[in-house]
């Protein structure tokens, strides 16, 4: 910027300066050549009175030839030679109009030239009548003499005036050429000083702007160069692909993944590369993206490998108007694989849920059974030893029993979903509530709760969280009737569920433990059970996307806090989303 | 209920669990109706009993089925279609009695007309009560069509 206004700076001063001496050379150029034309003037006045004076001279001798020899030639001559000096002088006069001393003196000239030739005239007449004696009388009285006398000094007056002009004038040419010269050479100097600064700028400019350009080029190379390096880097297949249906531009990740060369990909229409059966959903994907200009986020297909195998893909494209499209593949086969064989064992685990309800508890109900029907038929026959061992198998195979379902219980929690719907949680709870009817009666149980909002769930895992809860908070009271209270505080896109209760509490140090399946803190002669229950509530929180934890302190009470999606999802303010 | 009372009824138990054959005539035979109940250890069996083949040639026509689904060769299921696409027989009651709790199982049966789903308690007494129980509704308090036989 500054660069360039000194170029427009030192443009303008040159401009300027140029302007100004053209001026000044023209001025003087005038100057010069008026006062040429002024010399010449005074030159021409004074060949003027030369003229005059040097034609009077020829009418004397005119007159003295005729004289003394009366030829009338001279008369002629004298008559001619005459006017021109009268001609001369009447010049001379009207050349110097502007200065009057001059035109004066002139103009006297004028008249004495006049009267000397009318004095000439009256000779040649005495002359002629008279002769030559008389003649000669006249022509040396005083008055012709005295004329004579006058008219050559008016002359020389004359002649020294105009040629003190001239003198002057001279000076003035010669001042005014010097002038002119030192003009001209000055302006010449300092043009040339200006225009080499000029330069300077202007060079100085140029290799500036080079420079830019060069490190700007050399800029974009290396953003080109740094691009080219990710573009070959990639692990993801990386294209741009042409309206015509082929690949403009592939990276070396192609050729990594499929196995075909750069050259191969790009002179083969893609859809050639396409599995048969994927060909018609990737045209239609394509041309519906063309027209739409809409970026795909995932689209599938299977391309073939240049060993055989399909490959799938997963892509990623953005339109380009006039049908150009940058696209990323992913190469997913080995995900799907692994997707598929995660689905094999999930699908063997569920086979062996089946198996262990049925096959399972079949041997056990009749280890059960028969022990029990062993206890029916003979007890009292036996001793009381055998009565006890009767009863420790009875035990054993019922708890194994209890064990085997609620491991049921727990996988199917994974394996069986149902459809998450928005579920108001009052409802939910007074479900669970219901459920828990026999022991919240029995055990008089306070239970209360805040406002409720709605979260997205599946409602009959839900129910379950509850009742395990509640039922768990009821189960392990302390000396005084249960007080539960349940609340829930908006955090962010979920709510903040906790159920607190005044019941015996939990040592903190088995706040991670309660939550893994069987784990159980009390002999099941105090607190009967299989340690399910907490397993259950920690399947269900994670499966809907949050997590539970519990804080307690022993003798204390406990509360369980665990968050759930909310059904609205926005993040509002708290109580935004209750009945 | 008069005619039930008068005559023994016949109750055919598809059963591969020896146990369980064992436990069910305990409990029958403690029961109210008198009953004369058969037992095979598989669809095949049980089909050819019905159909009166080979070894079954003189096997009475049951008043009653209890299928367990879980059998070997034949499953329940399989049994079950079968004696529903047979005209002879499709209209003789079937309980499924089995230990799964199943929903696929449960719907499934029901799809194939049985006629009502128990799961095997695992209690004794609870099995006992069951099985008399069934015995009551289907003898007792249920009227089923006069036998061909």
């Amino acid at each position: 910027m500054i660069q360039g206004r000194a170029l427009h700076i030192g443009f303008a001063t040159l401009l300027t300066f140029l302007i100004l001496s053209a001026i000044m050379s023209y001025a003087s150029t005038r100057e010069l050549l008026s006062t040429r034309d002024w010399l010449r003037h005074s030159e021409l006045v004074l060949r003027r009175i030369d003229e005059a004076s040097s034609n009077l001279l020829k009418v004397d001798s005119a007159v003295r030839g005729y004289a003394i020899k009366g030829q009338t030639a001279y008369l002629a001559t004298l008559e001619r030679d005459g006017y021109l000096a009268q001609q001369a002088v009447s010049e001379a006069k009207n050349l110097t109009v502007d200065r009057p001393s001059l035109t004066t003196k002139l103009a006297r000239l004028e008249s004495m030239v006049k009267d000397r030739l009318s004095l000439v005239r009256q000779y040649i007449q005495v002359r002629k009548a008279k002769g030559l004696a008389a003649a000669a009388v006249l022509h040396k009285t005083e008055v012709t003499l005295k004329i004579r006398e006058q008219i050559t000094e008016l002359e020389d007056s004359c002649r020294n005036q105009e040629q003190g002009v001239l003198a002057g004038r001279e000076q003035r040419a010669s001042a005014s050429l010097r002038a002119a010269m030192v003009s001209f050479w000055s302006s010449t100097v300092a043009g040339l000083f200006l225009l080499g600064g000029f330069y300077l700028i202007a060079a100085k400019l140029l290799v500036a702007q080079r420079q830019l350009h060069l490190a700007e080029g050399r800029r974009a190379n290396l953003a080109e160069d740094e691009r080219d390096r990710f573009f070959s880097l990639s692990l993801d297949l990386l294209c741009i692909s042409n309206a015509d249906g082929y690949f403009k531009r592939v990276s070396p990740a192609f050729t990594r993944t499929l196995g075909w060369s750069v050259d191969q990909m790009l002179t083969r229409p893609f859809l050639d590369f396409v599995h048969p059966d994927d060909k018609v959903a990737t045209k239609a994907e394509v041309d519906r993206q063309v027209q739409t200009g809409e970026e795909v986020l995932q689209f599938e297909n299977r391309y073939s490998h240049l060993d055989g195998s399909w490959r799938t893909l997963s892509w990623r494209s953005v339109p380009q108007p006039g049908g150009m499209m940058y696209a990323t593949a992913r190469d997913v086969t080995e995900n799907k694989r692994i997707a598929r064989a995660l689905d094999d064992k999930n699908r063997d685990l569920e086979q062996f849920a089946h198996v262990a309800s049925h096959d399972l508890q079949e041997p056990l109900r009749m280890v059960a059974s028969f022990m029990q029907l062993l206890e029916k038929k003979y007890k009292g026959q036996l001793d009381e030893q055998a009565d006890r061992w009767i009863h420790h198998a009875v035990d054993g195979a019922t708890r194994m029993q209890s064990l085997i379902q609620d491991l049921l219980t727990y996988s199917r929690l994974g394996s069986q979903d149902n459809e998450c719907c928005a579920c108001k949680m009052e409802e939910v709870i007074a479900r669970s509530l219901q459920n828990l009817q026999l022991v919240v009666s029995e055990s008089l149980a306070d239970i209360t709760m805040g406002p409720m909002p709605a979260v997205t769930g599946d409602k009959i895992q839900l129910i379950s969280l509850f009742q395990n809860l509640i039922g768990n908070a009821i189960k392990y009271r302390g000396g005084s009737p249960p007080n539960i209270h349940i609340s829930a505080e908006r955090d962010g896109s979920d709510w903040l569920f906790s159920v607190r209760d005044n019941g015996i509490g939990i040592d903190p140090q088995f706040a991670e433990r309660i939550f893994v399946i069987f784990q159980r803190l009390h002999t099941r002669k105090a607190y009967p059970g299989t340690g399910i229950g907490l397993a259950l509530c920690k399947r269900i929180v994670e499966r809907h996307g949050g997590c539970i934890r519990m804080e307690s302190e022993l003798g204390h009470g406990s509360i369980f806090l665990f968050n759930l999606p909310a059904s609205d999802k926005e993040v509002g303010s708290n109580g935004a989303a209750f009945e | 209920m008069e005619q039930h009372l008068n005559r023994c009824v016949e109750i055919l138990l598809v059963e591969d669990n020896p146990g369980d054959v064992e436990l069910t005539t305990l409990a029958l035979k403690e029961g109210k109706v008198s009953n004369h109940l058969s037992a095979v250890e598989d669809g095949i069996e049980a089909l050819a009993f019905l159909r009166r083949e080979g070894a079954y040639r003189d096997a009475p026509r049951p008043d009653l089925i209890l299928l367990d689904l879980n059998l070997p060769r034949k499953d329940g299921r399989e049994t079950l279609a079968e004696i529903r696409l047979d005209s002879e027989f499709c209209d003789i009651p079937v309980v499924i009695l089995t230990t799964s709790e199943s929903q696929l199982d449960i719907v499934e049966s029901y799809k194939l007309k049985a006629n009502c789903y128990i799961k095997k308690p695992v209690d004794l007494d609870h099995f006992m009560a069951i099985v008399r129980s069934i015995e009551d509704f289907w003898f007792t308090i249920v009227k089923l069509p006069a036998r061909r036989d």
